[in-house]
């Protein structure tokens, strides 16, 4: 398993531009733009994206754990994921 | 019993078992019949000292706990009205509510208060509660008739209207239900919905009229499916009420195992159209479970309802029917039938009074014919073997999770926006079948506005049920020949 940093910060951003941006434009999508309190996904999106993420690494989320603290940017996530494939 | 009122029932399951669990919370405190009319009782004191009484509204912002309740059962011995607003609704939309309430009393949590709305909380309110609430008193002029509860709901104009409905609207609800389900006292029910949505009139009166015992579930884990399936896993109900959507979100995202809702009698939904394959996962995995489809709007509280016939057919697409009208209501099918199919009116005990503050809206709603008042619910239905199949909506209201939306809101909203000329809002259907909001937005010459930005200035006008998850941007909107946005155009693009 590539546990890259930019692999698994690629595969969010990928995921967010398809499931939110789908086709409008990405360009101010940071690694530390807000995604969940700013309203940019939406719960059942974070769902998916956990989902996605678990199948993709391999990984398990524990049910406390799919949180906006844990998923509200593509940093975060990044280090999160990276610890739970480790 | 038919006589008696939801909190005279409640005194007397109290009197006879004032140790038995009325309400749990997720970290497992509880409280009792007995605390609940105690601590009921001693708010209502404190209420009326403050000249809280018939007629008097009192407007909740406050989570959905113990508390929560032990109040609004405070208000309703106090025989005042009890307005529930959503604790996540952005401050403007919560300001312009409290403002088109005008309340006697308003409780809220004085720390996350919005502190441009003028409001004075009085000290010693939270020593009669266990969470820290405050009450803010304010004097207007009373309700000259019997309003229980105002619930908002989306409004065509683009604000929201308040439903109004009296304590008789609700008993008749509450009392086909537990005739309905006759629910044995103890049996565990849960509740999901939130207290300004309808659902939890299931949930939470006809729950303590029955004497069950509620578990109160909060936004923060009926959002987590998998926190949510673990709570159900642990609680295992014997009663569930919640949308299709929470029903699906549940399935395919919560991970239910072979022992999740293992004791579950009846499945509840209402709301919207539960996708048939979809529903059908649930029947496959619950065998012993009966599955109910309530509908009916705010308005009216449930007005019909059909139990799924098993074995099902597996390959069935259609949605299945909303069912027959339950008892002591009557419909009718309105006369602009096309094909066998036409507009549901609904008469009766649980048919609202109106909307609040509203006249011509409430006048434009109701039909007034064969010596009865009836309610027009703006669903089209077709009757099929003695039962009511819903079409869709003869006005542009959608549903999404549920929620009702009526999209000018959005757009209106949308239109606010310095970068945007004109936006129309439509529902469309995701290939996994869930319903999304797609807001077709003309800026002109201008660039289209950034998404996260927009969404953020969205968020700050509306709850986030109505933001949009699809955005599409041109310099137009396709019009039709007498310059009306041309939403069949819209509706065909590919």
């Amino acid at each position: 398993m590539n546990t890259d940093p930019n692999t698994i910060r690629q595969e969010v951003r990928q995921f967010i531009i398809d499931q939110v941006y789908q086709g409008n434009d990405s360009s101010s999508l940071t690694d530390d733009t807000s995604l969940i309190r700013s309203r940019l996904i939406d719960s059942i999106v974070a769902l998916k994206l956990v989902s996605h993420l678990e199948e993709k690494f391999g990984i398990e989320f524990e049910a406390h754990e799919v949180d906006q603290d844990n998923l509200d940017t593509i940093a975060i996530i990044t280090a999160f994921v990276q610890q739970k494939i480790r | 019993m038919s006589g008696q009122t939801i909190y005279q029932r409640i005194v007397e399951y109290a009197h006879k078992f004032p140790d038995h669990i009325a309400l749990v919370e997720s970290d497992q405190s509880f409280i009792t019949y007995g605390d609940l009319v105690r601590q009921s009782t001693r708010i209502a004191a404190y209420l009326t000292t403050n000249n809280i009484t018939n007629g008097s509204r009192v407007a909740l912002l406050v989570p959905k706990n113990k508390d929560a309740i032990v109040i609004i059962l405070a208000v309703m011995l106090c025989e005042a009205t009890y307005i529930p607003l959503d604790t996540h609704a952005p401050h403007e939309r919560t300001r312009a509510l409290i403002s088109d309430i005008a309340p006697h009393a308003l409780i809220a949590s004085p720390e996350t208060f919005p502190s441009d709305i003028p409001c004075q909380f009085q000290n010693g309110f939270s020593t009669l509660l266990t969470s820290n609430l405050g009450i803010s008193f304010f004097s207007e002029e009373k309700n000259k008739f019997d309003i229980a509860q105002i619930l908002y709901t989306s409004g065509s104009t683009g604000s929201p209207k308040g439903v109004c409905l009296s304590s008789q609207n609700i008993l008749h609800f509450v009392n086909w239900s537990l005739n309905y389900f006759s629910i044995p006292s103890q049996n565990r029910l849960t509740s999901i919905a939130p207290l300004h949505f309808d659902l939890s009139t299931f949930d939470i009166w006809t729950g303590l009229n029955a004497g069950a015992q509620i578990l109160l579930l909060d936004e923060s884990i009926v959002k987590n499916a998998r926190l949510l399936v673990a709570c159900m896993n642990t609680w295992n109900p014997h009663i569930v009420y919640a949308t299709p959507s929470t029903w699906r979100i549940m399935y395919e995202y919560g991970k239910p195992d072979n022992t999740s809702f293992s004791a579950l009698q009846h499945f509840l939904f209402a709301g919207e159209i539960f996708v048939p394959q979809a529903l059908h996962n649930w029947i496959n995995i619950l065998p012993k479970t009966r599955f109910h489809n309530l509908y009916g709007p705010t308005e009216t509280n449930v007005c019909t309802a059909y139990e799924i016939e098993q074995p099902i057919d597996s390959e069935r697409q259609t949605p299945y029917p909303i069912g027959k009208i339950i008892a002591g209501l009557e419909y009718k099918i309105g006369s602009n039938e096309i094909a066998n199919s036409g507009e549901l009116y609904i008469s009766g005990p649980s048919v609202f009074s109106g909307y609040w503050n509203q006249e011509e809206k409430t006048n434009h709603v109701f039909d007034f014919s064969e010596g009865k008042r009836w309610y027009k619910t703006g669903d089209w239905v077709r009757e099929e073997n003695g039962a009511l199949i819903f079409l869709g909506r003869i006005d542009r209201m959608l549903k999404k999770q549920g929620y009702r939306i009526e999209p000018a809101e959005i757009e209106q909203c949308l239109e606010r926006h310095p970068d945007i000329l004109e936006a129309a809002v439509m529902g469309e259907k995701t290939t996994d079948h869930f319903i999304i909001l797609c807001a077709f937005v003309a800026t002109g010459k201008k660039i289209a506005p950034d998404l996260s930005a927009l969404k953020q200035y969205l968020a700050q006008h509306l709850p986030a049920y109505m933001i949009p998850e699809k955005f599409i941007f041109s310099e137009v909107l396709p019009k039709s020949s007498n310059g009306k946005i041309d939403f069949q155009t819209l509706n065909q693009r590919p």
